[in-house]
């Protein structure tokens, strides 16, 4: 069968109380057509219910191809919320369609639009319509009105929290928004960020090194950490929230104490001084970058060349120094971007132990579709949780509630 | 802070990549040859590009002819820009991964040639960090594998005799391992000398394959299977292994091989233990074997005459497959005019333990068949139909389970229902569950699975002598029966068809059918 529905408004209107009823004839309806021709009658399975909340219903619209490429790897029902507070309030608004795609993709969509005060009875709406018994997936598309009833009601429906802080404009205030909502919901529900899946080839690279005993004592004696990432510009603006979750990685494994980290703004840059687990400083440079190094100085990315293709997003990794040193003894590791931003190459050196260096493609290790990575974990990811809470410290939440220091 | 080296690395810990792959030396020996081409190195890019592996990994290909390590390195890139699933290769990967590919010149059966190989590993080992540790992967012949090893041992290089270094060994052969019982038990007494049983990696590629690792998880992750799955609710189990190709290039391994040897030894068995062994006490690659080697071990062996009843060969003859003419197996360039080598074979089988004694378990496997299909099949007991008397209950298609290992990969139950309406109608309905092929990337292949398994170290997924050793027995017991049979006892078939008409009798004598596919 064909792509019978890829369109939001290829969907069909529905009445809110029967959504469940109307999406069964619609599967066998399908399934009917497809007797009479003697297909393969289409499956209708879902290994879980991924809940998408947006602002407009435009936005809805673009997420569905989106969303459907997700099903090839799971199955789903889909609810995409259009909620948009400051729009007339015309009540929820719903539709609902099926649809088969490439390879053996399949799945159900369920659309919600609410405009004004209905935005707050969406929970009421939204959470009934979740396949009982399988992971839930909540994705908040842009900054979540924090502190709001909405937000904390979709939150306690659902098992897993998505977000993206490297699309959110206050970056600092966000993490530490996101950390708050993680140790208040963390009996039920598992918070995590796509910033933090989309930097994972980074931190692998990075622990590779450290793989080799030789190599190893390293990492216990970091003197510097420099972190750079891509800066943006008037159209899409700067995050460093990639940035600073690789740096509260780092430190959380590592028992660096953060406390006394506050940031001295340097020459485009953030300085932090923090302490390592015996007490010596370890300095953290984080730096907006706006340019490729190359020999003899830096190349500026051109607006035409992103519009070629040539692109990466604001706040994506750009490199990684770090620099320790043993009985005086210096090891240097380094991860940086290369020139067409689609590879990061790799040089170590340490004294008395040879580490070839190495090119990565970064998209081949997951550094372009970390959603799809989301929808595969299902519990807690504590190594992010720590982490998490290290970067809130870093970027100013009160370390006394927490007992860290 | 001092803290021992030897802790396992702080920042691996929670990561979706917990365990790595310590730096090592891969040496294949035959690696100019066709399996080393389509294969071997394509999955070793792949897994470069993905995992990735780690910056010290070598590969040193060593075969007869003279080459550079330049010559070996353009051939790799050939192989995978011809047979990667993420062809063509990416300059800028390619470009640091290659450093690490040598060739070396060497004679399988010169020993000096190893003293020089053991060298060139030895200051590969200094200059690329790889810490004397190495893979050697025999995709050559099967006759040289204990000459290989033998002199691998003699050069210093074998696991036994590491003269007190730091650094593993490990040992990876291909299939066929043996031809028989007595010639397997041969060749690992040969293997033996050089390496222990825990360094020896015996592939079988159906280990690899996604779906096939999926049978474990569908059984033991799954509350609801375990309670049925024995002799008490299931009615017999059919595996059927169907090709559509003929037997194409490797004529002169096959005429020798045959239908049984080639799949029903190693890859049949290998689904058969997945499907009936009990459940490990955990993954672990003993745990596991342990289990697998039960259940052949419970195969209840042939009796005299049994191999006419209860098992069946057949060759394809010349006809049409999809519209297009096909030679017979006799007519293919290379098979003898007279050829005795079955294309096809049927067999009927029991596994005399608790769970499984009196369930029947069909195996049938054949080239140029109907359509290319991997399948188990679980049928269930009828239950009994008297409450639905009349209705047609009776011809009704018992409950069947159907593992899907390729195409399509997928689990179907299939189960009865009411047709909506007045009478008491009932009919078969078909719930499928299809895994989802991942989006625009094909997944991984097996060689890719199998190869990083080993380089971890981890044998779960290869063949422990004693398996191959009790999947020869049946084996065997087969052919002896086959060899006092008369020529008329190799059933031709139509290409297209599924297999000789006698196949039906096989198992229609039990009142049973084969599956339709
Ligand atoms: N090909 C497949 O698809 C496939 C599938 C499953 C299993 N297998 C198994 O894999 C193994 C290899 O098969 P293949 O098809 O790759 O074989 P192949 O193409 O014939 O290659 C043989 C290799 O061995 C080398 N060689 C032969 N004799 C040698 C000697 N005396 N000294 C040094 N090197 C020698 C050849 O080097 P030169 O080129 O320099 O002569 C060549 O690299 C066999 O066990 C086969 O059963 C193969």
């Amino acid at each position: 069968m064909s792509e019978t529905q890829t369109s939001f408004a290829g969907l069909r209107p529905v009445e809110l109380d029967a959504v469940e009823r109307e999406l069964d004839h619609l599967w066998r309806d399908a399934n009917l057509q497809i007797a009479s021709t003697a297909g393969h009658a289409i499956a209708r399975n879902s290994v879980l219910t991924l809940v998408t909340v947006t602002t407009t219903e435009a936005e809805a619209q673009q997420l569905q191809g989106l969303i459907h490429s997700l099903s090839a790897q799971h199955p789903s029902r889909a609810i995409v919320v259009a909620a948009d507070a400051s729009k007339a309030d015309e009540g929820i608004t719903g539709y609902i369609g099926t649809y088969t795609g490439q390879g053996n993709s399949y799945g159900e969509d369920i659309v919600l639009s609410a405009g004004g005060a209905s935005v707050s009875h969406l929970p009421g709406v939204v959470l009934p319509l979740i396949v009982s018994g399988l992971p839930s997936f909540l994705w908040w598309t842009s900054e979540p009105p924090w502190g709001s009833e909405l937000l904390e009601a979709m939150v306690d429906g659902c098992d897993r929290f998505i977000i993206d802080t490297s699309e959110m404009s206050n970056v600092a205030h966000s993490i530490r928004s996101l950390d708050d909502l993680m140790r208040r919901k963390s009996a039920r529900c598992a918070i995590s960020d796509i910033s933090w899946t989309a930097q994972a080839p980074w931190r692998d690279i990075v622990a590779q090194f450290f793989d080799s005993v030789v190599v190893r004592p390293f990492i216990y004696n970091v003197e510097r950490l420099t972190i750079e990432y891509a800066a943006g510009d008037e159209y899409m603006p700067s995050n460093s929230s990639q940035a600073y979750l690789f740096a509260g990685w780092l430190a959380s494994r590592l028992g660096w104490h953060i406390r006394l980290a506050q940031p001295t703004p340097g020459d485009g840059s953030m300085q932090h001084t923090l302490h390592d687990a015996s007490g010596r400083i370890v300095a953290l440079e984080v730096n907006a970058r706006y340019g490729i190094p190359q020999q003899g100085g830096l190349i500026q990315f051109e607006k035409e060349e992103r519009d070629e293709g040539v692109f990466v997003r604001p706040g994506a990794l750009m490199s990684i120094y770090i620099a320790a040193r043993i009985d005086g003894q210096l090891g240097t590791f380094a991860v940086a971007r290369e020139r067409d931003l689609e590879h990061a190459t790799t040089a170590c050196q340490v004294p008395q132990a040879s580490m070839p260096s190495q090119t990565i493609h970064l998209a081949s290790v997951g550094e372009t579709d970390p959603l799809a990575q989301q929808l595969g974990n299902l519990g807690h990811d504590s190594v992010y949780e720590e982490a998490l809470a290290a970067t809130a410290l870093m970027m100013g939440a009160s370390s006394s509630r927490r007992g860290i220091s | 802070m001092q803290i021992p080296a030897i802790a396992p690395n702080p920042l691996r810990f929670g990561m979706r990549t917990a365990r790595n792959v310590q730096p090592c030396i891969m040496v294949i020996f035959g690696a100019t040859g066709d399996l080393t081409h389509r294969k071997l190195i394509p999955a070793l890019y792949n897994l470069a590009l993905e995992q990735p592996l780690p910056p010290q990994f070598t590969v040193v290909g060593v075969a007869r002819r003279a080459f550079s390590d330049e010559q070996f390195r353009q051939q790799a890139l050939e192989s995978v820009n011809n047979f990667s699933r993420r062809s063509p290769a990416s300059p800028a990967v390619w470009e640091t991964f290659s450093k690490g590919f040598f060739y070396h010149q060497l004679q399988f059966d010169n020993p000096d040639d190893y003293q020089s190989l053991a060298e060139r590993l030895k200051q590969l080992d200094a200059e690329r960090g790889t810490q004397s540790n190495y893979i050697y992967y025999l995709a050559t012949p099967p006759s040289f594998y204990p000459t290989i090893a033998n002199n691998l041992s003699a050069g210093g290089l074998g696991g036994h005799n590491n003269s007190g270094e730091q650094g593993w060994s490990r040992i990876i052969v291909e299939k066929p391992f043996g031809h028989n019982l007595e010639s397997a038990l041969a060749l690992n007494h040969e293997l033996n000398k050089a390496f222990s049983e825990q360094q020896i990696y015996r592939i079988d590629h159906y280990l690899g394959k996604e779906t096939v690792q999926n049978i474990m998880v569908l059984r033991f992750a799954n509350g609801i299977f375990e309670p049925i799955w024995n002799r008490r609710y299931i009615d017999n189990v059919q595996i059927t292994v169907a090709e559509t190709l003929g037997v194409g290039g490797r004529v002169d391994y096959y005429e020798e091989a045959g239908a049984l040897r080639d799949m029903v030894q190693n890859h049949m068995m290998q689904l058969l233990t997945l499907v009936a062994m009990e459940p490990p006490v955990n993954f672990d690659a003993d745990a596991v074997r342990d289990e697998k080697v039960k259940v052949l071990r419970a195969i209840t062996p042939y009796a005299e005459g049994e191999v006419a009843s209860d098992t069946l060969r057949g060759q394809y003859g010349p006809g049409m497959i999809g519209g297009e003419k096909v030679l017979g197996y006799r007519e293919e360039p290379g098979v003898k005019a007279n050829s005795p080598t079955e294309t096809y074979t049927a067999l009927k089988l029991f596994i005399e333990n608790w769970r499984w004694a009196g369930v029947p378990f069909y195996l049938r496997h054949g080239k140029r068949l109907t359509k290319r299909i991997t399948e188990i099949a679980i049928q269930f007991n009828r239950p009994p139909y008297l409450l639905f008397q009349g209705t047609g209950a009776d011809q009704m298609q018992p409950n069947v389970l159907s593992l899907r290992i390729q195409p399509n990969e997928g689990i179907s139950l299939l189960f009865d229902a009411k047709v909506p309406g007045q009478e008491m109608q009932l009919r078969s309905v078909n719930m499928d569950f299809l895994y989802g092929s991942s989006f625009g990337v094909e997944p991984p292949e097996a060689y890719e699975r199998l190869l990083l398994e080993c380089m971890l170290g981890d044998s779960t997924l290869f063949t422990r002598i004693d398996e191959t050793e009790y999947s020869w027995r049946l084996i065997d017991a087969i052919e002896r029966g086959w060899a006092k049979m008369p020529a008329s006892a190799l059933h031709q078939y139509e290409p297209g068809t599924w297999g000789p008409k006698e196949a039906a009798t096989l198992i229609e004598r039990d009142g049973r059918t084969w599956r339709h596919l």
